[in-house]
């Protein structure tokens, strides 16, 4: 392999893997998540050369980590006050938890990752109009449970 | 308290703080190590299985030490027993510690005295005891020391079940511990006249049924009732098209028209089978490219490889035997189902399927239509009632005429046959990337589902006509009912339009 591939493949995980990480933490939970992001970083490599030609390689890459390891049921989010900041609702994780796989999925990249819709569609393989639908729901069953603001 | 939005932020950070980064040094050298969590897991487990073992061994001393007199080993089997010998018991739930109930995998056979527990990857056949509802189990035979983590928790009844309370109400079996309770139901399966109820792995098939011969086995449908290896029944991997977890209805075969199609759950193959000196002799066909995750792909191998072994083959009545080495595997024939119309097996691919006579709506003298399935459907035209209800991306600017638009037309083929069995494959090409998904069908009612349709680097004229198409075919839409004649194939429902023309 050329070194200008390791350096760049280098560049690139410097940049993709806190995002891979914090998005595969919350869809598959953080006893999971380290195995899927390690598949799909060695994926990355292994097709280097296709992966760092696209334009949405974290999203494609982001499957590659879903299909590539098996789910839990539910992933096994843990409790605001184990990990949060002191001031979590304490309703956000039964709240998330409770979600769809797929409204969870998508409102967690969108709104706690800050994927773009188009980063999560490629994530998801569905199109950006179903993202946008499984957001809205997402969000509308999170204020509903946490009864907070709409402004988020 | 903070917005939704910041407590997702927060939650977030948290939560990826706690993750060990992956570095590019540890991706490059295939694949980082497994996580501490998952080596924690694993040596649980090893840990559940020594104990467990080291728990039978007591019991067995125990247990000696009570019937030593009785002259050679064999432990209590009572009238309490009865109800049980001869019978296979698929584990349909776990419930552990008061907790949700989960999907558990693996099976308990009982013979005359013997247990044969089969939790996915780790097996015991052993000498079994009931009394007053409460089963143990002796000594025997173990295998598999660790779990792949496909099975590991679906099947961590099998480590902890040493010695478990038994109750039995027709179909259904419980076994719990202090920690567990499993759910089980009966999956016996008829057999043949003449078999041994206790070993099946020593029985060869010639000694209780005759072979059959090709015309026996035409039109006919088989679908597994037991899988054995080395004496363990195997635990199978749901199939795509049945979910249910355990089921051990995931091999079937079939033959029609002197061609036999054969399925490990996710894909179909077709054969052409000869029968010499009782063995099942296969040349290879054409093969269905479905993807199903890893396990299920394996196990088509395995069925696969099995199949093209030269197994034994015999049959009784309405049940068929295959042996070959130490896998045994028994299939039932299924009621007469609808037969594929084609002449040519579902499993057929495309390029072959396309002299089939399947099925089409086909107008009074016009020319031949093209079939539903097996041919590449070029989109035409898309268009969707404005007034319809549901959510459409404003970007999407409908109707669209593909061949103003200047791009490639998308394709659509319908690659199998939807049947009662399985449900079809769809896949195409939309100019930047390929559709992949299924979809059944009733009559000229038909449904896609879990269709995936990937943007990456679409050309923006190509993307618009994609997502279009993408939003047409996504799950939880109303039905669409299919038309076909000179013109093309035409999918109305109650929103979309859409006109293909063959390509």
């Amino acid at each position: 392999m050329p070194d200008r591939d390791v350096r760049d493949f280098g560049d690139w995980v410097a940049a993709a893997e806190p995002r891979l990480r914090g998005a595969f933490a919350g869809v598959r939970g953080p006893d999971d998540a380290r195995d899927a992001l390690a598949e799909a970083l060695a994926y990355a490599w292994e097709h280097w050369e296709r992966v760092a030609a696209m334009d949405n390689a974290v999203g494609y890459v982001f499957r590659v980590g879903q299909s590539r390891t098996r789910p839990r049921k539910h992933p096994n989010l843990p409790e605001a006050d184990v990990v949060g900041p002191p001031d979590l609702d304490p309703g956000l994780v039964p709240a998330l938890k409770n979600l769809p796989e797929q409204q969870r999925t998508a409102v967690w990249l969108v709104h706690a990752c800050d994927w773009s819709q188009a980063e999560v569609a490629e994530a998801m393989g569905i199109s950006p109009s179903t993202v946008s639908t499984h957001v809205t729901r997402a969000l509308a069953a999170l204020r509903h449970r946490l009864e907070v603001s709409a402004d988020a | 308290m903070p917005d939704l939005n910041d407590q997702l932020h927060g939650y977030h950070d948290a939560l990826a703080a706690t993750v060990e980064p992956v570095t590019a040094a540890e991706a490059m050298t295939t694949g980082a190590p497994p996580s501490p969590e998952a080596r924690d897991r694993r040596a649980r487990w090893q840990w559940r299985i020594a104990a467990a073992a080291a728990a039978v061994l007591v019991i067995m001393v125990g247990s000696v030490a009570v019937i030593g007199e009785s002259g050679p080993m064999r432990w209590f089997t009572g009238d309490e027993a009865d109800s049980l010998r001869g019978r296979t018991f698929q584990a349909v739930s776990l419930t552990e510690s008061g907790g949700a109930p989960e999907p558990a995998m693996g099976s308990l056979t009982f013979s005359d005295d013997r247990i044969s527990l089969n939790g996915g990857c780790t097996g015991v056949n052993a000498p079994f005891a009931l009394e007053r509802g409460r089963l143990t189990v002796g000594s025997g035979t173990r295998r598999g020391q660790s779990c792949d983590i496909d099975v590991e928790g679906p099947e961590r009844w099998s480590q902890v079940l040493a010695s478990a309370n038994l109750t039995l109400d027709g179909e259904r079996l419980t076994l719990s511990d202090d920690t567990i309770t499993v759910e089980f139901v009966d999956q016996s399966y008829p057999r043949p006249p003449g078999t041994s109820k206790d070993d099946t792995s020593t029985t060869t098939v010639a000694s209780v049924a005759r072979p059959p011969t090709l015309a026996d086995l035409e039109g006919r449908s088989f679908r597994s009732t037991s899988v054995r290896e080395d004496g363990f029944e195997k635990v199978l991997v749901p199939s795509i098209d049945e979910p249910d977890v355990g089921s051990p209805s995931n091999l079937w075969f079939r033959m029609y028209d002197g061609v036999l199609s054969a399925s490990g759950g996710c894909n179909g193959l077709s054969y052409t089978p000869t029968i010499t000196d009782g063995h099942l002799n296969l040349t290879r066909g054409t093969q269905s490219l479905r993807s199903c995750g890893q396990a299920l792909e394996a196990q088509d191998t395995w069925f696969f490889a099995f199949l093209e072994s030269s197994p034994e083959i015999a049959i009784a009545g309405s049940t068929l035997k295959l042996l070959g080495g130490t896998t045994e595997v028994v299939l039932t024939e299924q009621a007469p189902t609808t037969r594929p119309t084609t002449s040519t097996p579902m499993v057929t691919p495309p390029t072959t399927i396309e002299t089939a006579t399947t099925d089409w709506v086909n107008p009074p003298d016009d020319p031949v239509p093209s079939p539903l399935v097996g041919t590449t459907w070029e989109l035409v035209r898309i268009d969707r009632d404005p007034t319809a209800p549901g959510w459409l991306d404003p970007t999407i600017v409908l109707p669209i005429d593909v061949a103003q638009t200047g791009q490639a037309s998308p394709t659509l083929l319908f690659v199998t046959e939807a049947t009662v069995e399985m449900a079809g494959i769809i896949g195409g090409f939309n100019g930047c990337y390929r559709l992949t998904g299924g979809y059944s069908r009733t009559g000229t009612t038909l449904r896609p589902s879990t269709v995936s349709l990937p943007l990456d680097s679409c050309a923006p004229a190509a993307k618009a006509i994609a997502l279009a198409l993408g939003a047409a075919l996504e799950d939880q839409q109303p039905p669409y009912t299919f038309t076909i004649d000179a013109s093309g194939l035409r999918l109305e429902s109650e929103a979309w339009t859409l006109q293909f023309r063959s390509a």
